[in-house]
């Protein structure tokens, strides 16, 4: 990687998408701000945050879309998930049927955003670990193209992993990096 | 024993010795002659051959050269059978040779044009039913200039009145995501700030649209709290916010719009296939500080002129029907 490419920054939009309560809203705030809540904040159906995240040879700044609220679940506007550059769904390792929204969500966004990266998340690892043998997690896995990557909101296990991974990601789509190392 | 009779003796001998010989010798001698003769002949023969000799090497060597041409022939009429018989072969020929037809038939002004522009006007009223973006994005940089310079040909800025604003901050969005490529403000504001407005500003533009069923083109312009007011002028991938303490002027609005055209023109490629890199966009930045800096207090105010009105009224008309042609 050369000296210019040290310099870029790239930006990006990245929805997280699910079922309510599965924690969406609360690995936002572990990765942005690394504490725990439970508030949930009103505004338009969508909270934007930002975090940037440092690799060797760029900046991403992720402009993260967290649907609540009346936009949550299957009820998320259209127009919410267009220009994505990562989405995220989320499903509830202690409730497995959650993941059949976050698979269908994740359709949608690559129905709106083409080129957006799709990633499966199963939180709440702290209380189970999710079951690969479930149907509809494993129908997630097939629209992802990869098994879930288990997070855990409360104790932030795997949490900073998850956002860096997807931060490499949208460096190598945009041409920059060439590993994970 | 006379010496005579001695002689005829010594040649009896001989010829009885050495008779068949000196036959044969005389014989052998009369065929040299003859093959000195018949070399002869082969000589003048030879010589008569030669110039035939040098015609048929000629010869030869022409018929290779024949030989060569026929070969070079076939190969060419091989590669014109190639060219003829399939579509592509069709379509390289006369691309290579259209420019050069094109300019060759421009120099009769206005036959080619004449020709075209029954299938150009076709093509454009085609591409405009089918999609109309396609068009109005293309025309975008163009258009608004031009309309404004039309107009404001027509009025004339009062030099006094107006009231005081102030541009705080600028930002320029990408259109389909919402994110920031560049800002300009006038306090050293966080970035990580801008970046949350311009992320919310997309989100209160999506929600209108979805609260108003309201298509995109016809979004968000202004919002305004207390004296705070944001002004976004829409591009086809971008959009310029503005946020301002105070009452913006017309002139600040035209300003702004011209700036988004410009940096349409010189950042086109870079919308087009933006992939998350914000490199590109730097020198946006020199634009929107300049835009920030230079805005004006003073509040354009139309005289009110029949003419002036009359014109206006033509524009706008030429407008519709420039609108109902893309839309229908």
């Amino acid at each position: 990687m050369n000296s210019e490419n040290r310099q870029e920054v790239i930006r990006a939009k990245i929805v997280m998408v699910g079922a309510p309560d599965v924690g969406k809203t609360s690995l936002v705030r572990r990765f942005v701000h690394s504490n725990f809540s439970n508030e949930y904040s009103s505004t338009l159906g969508v909270k934007v945050d930002r975090k940037l995240v440092m690799l060797d040879g760029a900046a991403v700044s992720m402009v993260l879309w967290d649907m609540h609220g009346e936009t949550e679940g299957l009820d998320v506007p259209p127009g919410y998930l267009r220009g994505a550059g990562a989405a995220i769904g989320v499903f509830d390792t202690t409730r497995p049927e959650t993941a059949k929204t976050a698979a269908s969500l994740l359709q949608r966004v690559a129905e709106q955003s083409s080129r957006a990266i799709t990633t499966a998340v199963a939180n709440k690892s702290d209380l189970m670990a999710s079951d690969a043998s479930n149907g509809d997690i494993q129908t997630l896995g097939t629209v992802t193209n990869s098994t879930p990557h288990e997070t855990s909101a409360l104790n932030g296990d795997g949490v900073d992993e998850l956002f860096t991974t997807i931060a490499w990601g949208l460096a190598r789509r945009a041409g920059l990096g060439a590993d994970d190392s | 024993m006379s010496a005579t009779s001695k002689e005829a003796g010594i040649e009896q001998v001989r010829t009885v010795l050495f008779g068949a010989e000196r036959d044969a010798l005389v014989q052998l001698g009369h065929r040299v002659d003859d093959l000195a003769h018949l070399s002869t002949k082969v000589d003048q023969h030879h010589a008569a051959l030669q110039p035939l000799s040098e015609l048929q090497v000629q010869i030869t060597q022409q018929l290779e050269q024949l030989r060569e041409h026929h070969v070079q022939l076939q190969q060419q009429l091989t590669d014109l059978e190639e060219l003829v018989g399939t579509l592509d072969g069709r379509t390289e020929a006369v691309s290579e040779v259209l420019v050069g037809a094109v300019s060759t038939v421009g120099r009769d002004v206005g036959v080619l044009g004449g020709v075209l522009k029954p299938e150009v006007e076709h093509a454009l009223h085609d591409s405009a039913r089918v999609d109309s973006t396609i068009l109005a994005e293309a025309l975008y940089p163009v258009m608004g200039p031009a309309i404004r310079k039309m107009i404001a040909n027509l009025f004339t800025a009062d030099p006094g009145g107006g009231e005081l604003f102030v541009v705080s901050e600028l930002l320029l969005i990408e259109r389909s995501s919402g994110v920031l490529l560049a800002s300009s403000s006038s306090s050293l504001s966080d970035e990580n700030d801008s970046d949350i407005v311009s992320g919310m500003l997309d989100a209160i533009r999506l929600f209108v649209e979805e609260a108003f069923d309201s298509p995109e083109h016809d979004g968000l312009r202004d919002l305004r709290v207390g004296d705070t007011s944001v002004l976004v002028e829409w591009g086809p991938k971008a959009i310029l916010a503005s946020v301002v303490k105070g009452v913006p002027t017309n002139d600040y609005r035209h300003a702004a719009a011209e700036t988004l055209e410009r940096l349409h023109l010189e950042h086109g490629q870079a919308l087009e296939n933006f992939d998350g890199r914000i490199q590109a966009f730097a020198p946006a930045s020199v634009s929107l500080d300049a835009l920030r800096k230079g805005a004006t207090p003073r509040m354009l105010v139309v005289r009110r002129h029949p003419v002036a009105f009359a014109a206006l009224a033509i524009v706008v008309l030429i407008l519709v029907v420039v609108l109902l042609i893309v839309v229908f």
